[in-house]
C-alpha cells in the first residue's frame, strides 16, 4: 500500500530557515545573557556587597573585607 | 564535551546543561534541531519570508528566556511548538490579518452547503493550494489544523496547547477543515469555468 502523502507535512518541509536567522538569534541570546548578568550584578550582588562593607567583626566578615570595629 | 558529543544528547539533557552552565553554544544545538520546523510554521502565518524570519527570531529568543520555566514533564518539542503557535497567533492578531468580508461570507456559505468533508479530501490538496487557503482562515483555526495534520497531535494534546475544551476543538477542527475543502472546491470550479471560456475564443 502506497504511503499517503500529507500536504501539511510536505508544507513543513518546503521552507528552510535562512542561515542568517541563526546568527541573529545567537547574537540576541548573547545580549540577553549579558543584560541578565548586568541586572543580576546591580540588583543582587551589589546589595550583598554593600551589606558586607558595613558588617562588623561581631557579625563575621570575609577575610577579604577587613572591617575593624 | 565536544559539540559533536553534545549533538547526541537528548533535548532534556541539553536544556538542563544550558540552565546549569549558562551555555549559549548549547542553545545553538537546540536551534539547529528545530529551526526549520519553527520557520516553516512561521511561514504559514506570516505574509512573507522576512516577516517569518522576524517571528522565528522572536520565538527562539522567548524560548531561551523561558528555559528556566520548562518543567521536563513533557517533551521539549511540545513546549516549543506551544510557544510557537501562541506567538504566531498573537502575531497574526497584532498584524490584523484580515479575511475579507467577502471571503468570510463565501466560506460560511460554502460550509453550510456541503455535508461534511473527509480527511482524505483535505489531504488531497496540493501544497501551493493549501498554503494559500490556510491564510484565508483565522489564525486560531489555522493553528488547530497544523497541530492536528502537521504535528499529528491528538485532541487531548491540542487541549494542552490551547484554552479550548475537547468538544470546542473538535467542532472548530471540523469547521476549519470543511471551510478549506469548500474553498478548494470553489477554486476548482472557478478555474474550470475560466478554462471553458478560454476554449471558446
Amino acid at each position: 500500500m502506497a504511503e499517503e502523502i500529507n500536504p501539511f507535512k510536505q508544507l513543513a518541509e518546503t521552507h528552510e530557515a535562512p542561515p542568517a536567522l541563526k546568527e541573529r538569534v545567537m547574537i540576541s541570546v548573547e545580549l540577553s545573557q549579558l543584560l541578565i548578568e548586568i541586572t543580576d550584578l546591580f540588583t543582587d550582588k551589589m546589595g550583598k556587597t554593600a551589606i558586607d562593607l558595613f558588617r562588623t567583626d561581631a557579625e563575621g566578615t570575609d577575610s577579604d573585607t577587613d572591617n575593624p570595629t | 564535551m565536544s559539540l559533536e558529543e553534545t549533538r547526541l544528547l537528548s533535548d532534556h539533557e541539553i536544556v538542563q546543561r544550558i540552565i546549569a552552565e549558562k551555555s549559549n553554544a548549547l542553545f545553538g544545538v537546540l536551534y539547529d534541531r528545530y529551526a526549520n520546523k519553527v520557520f516553516a510554521k512561521c511561514m504559514s502565518f506570516a505574509h512573507d519570508a522576512q516577516q517569518a524570519e522576524d517571528l522565528a527570531h522572536d520565538i527562539f529568543l522567548k524560548v531561551y528566556l523561558k528555559l528556566g520555566e520548562f518543567r521536563f514533564e513533557a517533551k521539549f518539542s511540545t513546549w516549543l511548538y506551544s510557544i510557537t503557535y501562541h506567538e504566531c497567533v498573537e502575531f497574526t492578531r497584532k498584524n490584523k490579518r484580515k479575511i475579507s468580508q467577502q471571503e468570510g461570507y463565501l466560506a460560511e456559505q460554502l460550509t453550510e452547503e456541503i455535508e461534511g468533508s473527509s480527511d482524505a479530501e483535505l489531504l488531497e490538496l496540493k501544497i501551493e493550494q493549501l498554503e494559500k487557503l490556510l491564510k484565508k482562515i483565522s489564525a486560531e483555526d489555522q493553528a488547530l489544523l497544523l497541530m492536528k495534520y502537521q504535528d499529528g497531535l491528538s485532541v487531548q494534546e491540542i487541549m494542552a496547547h490551547t484554552q479550548l475544551g475537547e468538544s470546542a476543538i473538535k467542532m472548530r477542527l471540523k469547521r476549519a477543515k470543511d471551510r478549506l475543502v469548500a474553498m478548494s472546491r470553489e477554486l476548482i470550479t472557478v478555474v474550470a469555468v475560466l478554462l471553458s471560456y478560454q476554449s471558446l475564443f
